[in-house]
């Protein structure tokens, strides 16, 4: 170059997001070693969306809120809910005008205060099912109030999976309906058998073991109906048609290694013993407990911390799952942070110990790059737990694809953005404020 | 358990045996049950949906469920964005004289653009230091018309590997940058 020669740089997109895979110096003109706060949707470096506090949470109850999401219950009407440490509220419709009454009670945890644990939570059959790590699994089907199961009534109806009580000399069972219908105005003889059918009208009630010991919502989840022993999970998904727990916390201990499962279309029955579709599997031949799960298609993805096992249908209904370890080795690519796995239709993301890798149906590829190491700096230095999710777009006239990790740190929170379109990462910081749990799309009106 | 329960008033809070914290219900509309024999407790129509996400504000020590509103680029946080280093000439002072700025006109947004420069000591065997200039530019219009515009920032800094950046304060405006130039002189002068 010659003395004094002119020279100039442009910088153009698509741009490639934060990188330090190289020096400042050696690295692409669209690539950043730096960034904060910036959206690079379309070639642009934009400052990113506007966050404001939006719906305040509710007014008598300032605890943590663990999850929002909205769910369509059996007469099409939308229920958006959150979990605080109080118990399940839902969003009322009048919330512009009344901010402060923006969140009615649906019903409180009978143990007060709850659990914190960023809750998994499934919807199935028009019913919100959840569940954060203790030995119970909660459901709202959006129409009947929750609480304690009452005595089965007269000319009522009662939908599929209602769950009601009654006496059978004396004793007092727990039934399920299995179908929608209205009971007969005058009451039949109850079976007092396990697993028996009893017609009543028109619906069809199942035995489902003693009653169990409850106020708040309903337990769904009795695994055990003879003794009353009930069942909770870290993870909870849905595959071929049945309700699956991951990570087991029941009433007889925690069983990190246990998978459950519900009969096909039953998300009531959880004893093998009422209904032989239900049933468990204990992955004790590998040497991790369950980190998570995720379904892709047909086929579920259940992680450890270092491996992940298959979960295929076999299509029997005695039988419906078949376990297959990708690799049950000591050490392999699993996922380390449980509340990190985020999925979207075919794609599903986790973190494990080398990389963050996105999964869908042409397998494992991954997408860390040039700023996984940055990524897992930070989530090293986490101060509580991270929690991620993928949203398909922020309105629907603005669709952006992004995986978004937020990472509580001290009094501050760090999101990573990773841009399933453009394949790059973002950075930003939050101060003075932490991110309870997942990001989601729900319905406000 | 049974079948038909609370009225329609405004969101329910079934159940509960009077729970601590139940609010009163407010008055309002809300979307009746469609079979009729089973009405839902509250809900809502389903006809507005905005990403949200579970907050605490440790300003006020409150919980919200934040909202990200996307058709708003005037964050509330500062943001800023490095360019990398340019090796114009490894191991060679060179000057920046002018930076050129293409925007997109999304409202009216104050930002800063400048240039970092390492300025090595007189004596090779010491570090140098880092020196920055910047511009301040006030861009954009009420009427924000979507359309690319370029301003120019005049300035003078010379060193080795010179690093733009642009920087917004927060509250500052919705800043959407689409390219930016550095245009300088190079010096053939070897340094050591």
């Amino acid at each position: 170059m010659a003395a004094n020669s002119y020279w100039e740089k442009v910088y153009q997109g698509p741009w490639k997001g934060i990188v330090n895979h190289l020096p400042e110096n050696m690295i692409s003109s669209q690539e950043s070693p730096f960034l904060n706060n910036v959206i690079l949707k379309n070639g642009e470096i934009r400052s990113n969306p506007r966050q404001s506090l939006g719906i305040k949470g509710p007014v008598n109850d300032n605890s943590n809120i663990a999850l929002i999401n909205s769910f369509l219950d059996a007469n099409n009407v939308v229920h958006t809910v959150i979990i605080t440490q109080l118990g399940l509220w839902q969003l009322n419709p009048n919330w512009p005008k009344y901010p402060d009454k923006a969140w009615n009670l649906v019903a409180p945890f009978s143990v007060q205060p709850g659990s914190v644990t960023p809750s998994a939570y499934q919807t199935f059959l028009n019913t919100f099912y959840w569940t954060n790590g203790g030995p119970n699994l909660f459901s709202w089907d959006g129409i009947t109030s929750v609480g304690s199961v009452t005595t089965v009534k007269r000319s009522t109806f009662y939908i599929q999976g209602a769950e009601v009580t009654a006496s059978v000399g004396g004793v007092v069972y727990r039934f399920v309906a299995n179908n929608f219908g209205k009971t007969a105005t005058v009451a039949p003889v109850f079976n007092a058998t396990l697993a028996s059918q009893t017609v009543d009208g028109g619906v069809t009630f199942i035995n489902n073991g003693k009653p169990i010991v409850q106020d708040g919502f309903k337990n769904v989840a009795v695994v055990d109906a003879t003794n009353g022993y009930t069942a909770g999970a870290f993870f909870l998904g849905e595959l071929g048609f049945r309700l699956i727990m991951l990570n087991t916390v029941e009433s007889t201990g925690s069983y990190p290694q246990r998978v459950r499962w519900t009969p096909s279309g039953y998300p009531s029955i959880w004893d093998p013993n009422v209904n032989i579709g239900a049933g468990f599997s204990d992955e004790i031949d590998v040497p991790d407990g369950i980190t998570g799960f995720l379904t892709i298609g047909r086929v579920g993805f259940i992680f450890r911390v270092n491996g992940i096992t298959e979960l295929t249908q076999t299509g029997n209904g005695l039988n419906p799952f078949d376990f297959n370890h990708l690799w049950a080795s000591d050490r392999g690519i699993g996922n380390i942070y449980s509340y990190t796995i985020a999925g979207y239709g075919p794609i599903g993301i986790f973190i494990s110990n080398d990389e963050i890798y996105q999964l869908s149906l042409g397998g494992f590829e991954r997408i860390g790059a040039t700023s996984r190491d940055l990524v897992l700096n930070d989530l090293a230095r986490a101060t509580s737990t991270p929690v991620a999710t993928i949203y398909p777009y922020y309105q629907k006239n603005y669709v952006y694809t992004t995986y978004m990790l937020t990472i509580p740190f001290g009094d501050s929170s760090i999101v990573w953005r990773y841009s399933i379109e453009d394949r790059h990462w973002t950075r930003s910081i939050k101060p003075k404020g932490i991110y309870t749990g997942r990001a989601n799309f729900v319905q406000i009106a | 358990m049974a079948g038909a329960r609370n009225s329609l008033d405004g969101g329910g809070g079934g159940g509960g045996s009077g729970a601590p914290g139940t609010p009163t219900k407010p008055s309002g509309k809300v979307p009746g049950g469609s079979p009729g024999l089973l009405t839902s407790t509250g809900g809502l129509f389903g006809l507005g949906g905005q990403l949200l996400i579970p907050y605490r504000d440790l300003i006020t020590n409150r919980f919200y469920i934040a909202l990200i509103n996307p058709s708003d680029f005037n964050s509330e946080e500062e943001s800023t964005y490095f360019f990398p280093q340019e090796d114009v000439q490894p191991g060679r002072v060179v000057n920046v004289h002018k930076l050129e700025i293409e925007y997109r006109n999304l409202g009216v947004c104050s930002f800063s653009c400048g240039v970092i420069v390492y300025v090595p000591n007189k004596n090779p065997q010491q570090p140098g230091v880092y020196k920055t200039k910047s511009v301040n530019f006030k861009i954009g219009s009420d009427k924000a018309d979507n359309l690319l515009y370029t301003v120019f920032a005049n300035l003078v800094i010379s060193g080795m590997r010179p690093q733009a950046f642009i920087h917004r304060e927060a509250n500052a405006g919705p800043m959407s940058v689409t390219r930016v130039m550095m245009v300088g002189n190079a010096d053939e002068k070897d340094l050591m």
